[in-house]
């Protein structure tokens, strides 16, 4: 960031990025339709499942596939849970950010690596997932994670864990006199702006905009799940917070719907029959795919040739670079150690800034 | 919930008889402009193709009257067979939802200028930038056209299709170089320089001969750095 300051306020802010740059739109190009899956891993590292999901669903829009039922229930069990770890990082360290060092963290993660052990179990990778395919998942769940079968473990993350920590999180963060001091009313961003820099996800909602891909335009089966759209309307750091804490509850609620689904579809197909591995593109075309990621709005852009065994131009809208454009604005007239904290809230991943 | 809506979804979602608000949009733009927009008439295709120099009027009556206020995307294409690069749009509508409308503005890969969106959009400010950097668009009006994720002093457009990656996929030796001239940093007119030239000694094997004869100019971005090119480092 370069920072014009007048003492300590900030006068203007000027993010400057590209050191993690590696052309992966380019090497996404070269790759045939499947390579890319794992490649999406590596946009947002922290919530691969959902980078996988919004490519998967723009290659079934280019190619016309149809996905099973239990896939599409296991897809959305994969991305609320992670959209709940990838929160409880975010808040883990904004709340750093903010001078609450390391503890409240340190109490998410555990949830978190709960969590993780079971992509690890399902997916065969913690972080890198790589879990969907064209028309379904790659791995049905596993029979059981530590000795206690699958479904014990997840009701027991989905009804009993997960729940105490938010509160616990509550508890010990929400009325904080340091964490209410440092938040309240830093940062604004308002509404007219939220929508004029492009922002998505939290940092949108947050402003007082009830714009949730899951129900403007919905994917998946999320148009027939019951759960609200998260949304505050003071555009400040303390309301992303609180944001992000209600978007995790309403994750629960989500997957408590979804596990009776997942119980009676056991044994179902999980993937198409069409193979993976030597995909062409039935027809030329275009396809733009998107979905709420934690961070916000993931689109793909894909184009590809008829017959063709890889994109002709492969775009990935990344929520935290555009997000990034509201940061000078958002730091002007503050002081520069609010800085820090405006940064954590808007919750940045440099592997999806940069690409 | 009734076990009737859980069918296999098919990827791409059967449009029902009733408009979608893009398409609604899309239609009421045409009589709106019936001169800058023309129709996508390649197969698979979607949106509207808009004259290039009347990009920021369109976009500004899809912002103000049809309230397509959400600019989610900008992004640049190649398309090398017909000889044009394209600025793509993806404009939403927050109080709408709903899908994509999709614009398309075309320029010759020669000279290509393409309005900027930003006085309208200001998000796009990052994304026209990856553009420019990435293709060459010069968006006109746009406050700070820098390049964003490479480099500065970085030469070419990589995502060109036919853009060749510099020492690797050059088709003869001696290699060109992203370093044009060797200058390590992004060299500015207005910065005072320090020069040290110095000329390699020439090898004997002759496709390497240029590569390693060229004069390599250091540029210390501050004269406070001087004294790093004057004294040695004990």
């Amino acid at each position: 960031m370069v920072v014009t300051l007048d003492g300590e306020t900030i006068i203007d802010l000027k993010p400057v990025m590209g050191y993690l740059h590696r052309n992966h739109e380019q090497i996404g190009e070269r790759n045939t339709f499947i390579m890319n899956m794992p490649y999406t891993d590596r946009l947002d590292y922290l919530s691969s499942m959902s980078n996988n999901l919004g490519y998967a669903l723009t290659i079934e829009k280019l190619f016309g596939l149809a996905v099973p039922e239990r896939a599409e229930w296991l897809r959305i069990l994969m991305v609320e849970l992670t959209r709940i770890c990838n929160h409880l990082w975010a808040l883990g360290f904004l709340l750093n950010d903010l001078g609450a060092l390391q503890t409240p963290m340190l109490y998410y993660y555990i949830e978190r690596e709960m969590i993780l052990d079971f992509f690890e179990a399902a997916a065969g990778s913690r972080m890198m997932c790589n879990y969907m395919r064209f028309g379904g998942v790659a791995y049905d769940m596993p029979d059981e994670i530590r000795n206690i079968s699958t479904i014990k473990y997840l009701e027991d993350l989905i009804f009993d864990r997960l729940p105490r920590a938010l509160d616990q999180g509550d508890e010990l963060i929400t009325n904080n006199e340091i964490v209410r001091a440092r938040s309240i009313g830093v940062g604004y961003l308002s509404p007219e702006d939220a929508i004029a820099f492009s922002t998505a996800g939290p940092l949108l909602r947050a402003s007082g905009i009830p714009y949730d891909i899951r129900r403007a335009e919905p994917y998946s089966y999320y148009e027939h799940l019951d759960f609200d759209v998260a949304v505050r309307y003071n555009g400040d750091i303390y309301d992303r917070y609180l944001v992000r804490v209600d978007e995790m509850r309403q994750s629960l609620r989500i997957l408590e719907q979804v596990l009776p689904h997942l119980k009676r579809t056991t044994g179902a197909p999980i993937v198409g029959d069409k193979p993976q591995y030597a995909l062409r593109a039935p027809r030329a075309g275009e396809a733009y795919g998107r979905v709420e990621n934690p961070k916000g709005e993931l689109g793909f852009y894909v184009t590809s040739k008829r017959r063709g065994g890889n994109p002709e131009r492969y775009h990935v809208r990344a929520p935290s670079f555009i997000n990034l454009t509201a940061l000078g604005p958002m730091c002007r007239g503050y002081k520069v150690a609010d800085a820090v904290g405006i940064l954590g809230s808007i919750d940045i991943v440099l592997g999806e800034v940069d690409r | 919930m009734s076990d009737a809506i859980l069918e296999p979804t098919a990827g791409s979602p059967d449009m029902s008889d009733t408009q979608t608000p893009a398409e609604e949009a899309l239609a009421r733009l045409k009589e709106l402009h019936p001169d800058v927009v023309s129709d996508e008439t390649r197969e698979g295709y979607e949106g509207l193709i808009v004259y290039a120099d009347s990009i920021t009027e369109v976009a500004r009556t899809l912002r103000d009257e049809f309230g397509f206020n959400y600019l989610s995307s900008v992004t640049g294409v190649d398309n090398i067979d017909a000889g044009k690069l394209e600025a793509v749009y993806h404009f939403y509508s927050i109080s709408r939802g709903g899908g994509a409308l999709i614009l398309k503005a075309q320029t010759d890969r020669e000279n290509p200028v393409i309005p900027s969106l930003v006085p309208i959009f200001p998000g796009a400010d990052f994304q026209e930038r990856e553009a420019f950097d990435m293709y060459g668009i010069r968006f006109t009006g746009h406050p700070d056209l820098r390049r964003i994720l490479t480099w500065d002093g970085f030469d070419g457009f990589p995502l060109r299709k036919d853009w060749k990656e510099a020492f690797y996929e050059e088709d003869y030796k001696p290699f060109g170089s992203r370093w044009p001239e060797g200058r390590v940093f992004g060299q500015r007119n207005e910065i005072p320089t320090v020069k040290m030239s110095a000329t390699l000694p020439v090898g004997h094997r002759p496709g390497m001969n240029t590569m390693w004869r060229q004069t390599f100019t250091w540029v210390f971005p501050t004269p406070a750095m001087r004294h790093l090119a004057l004294k040695p480092i004990k």
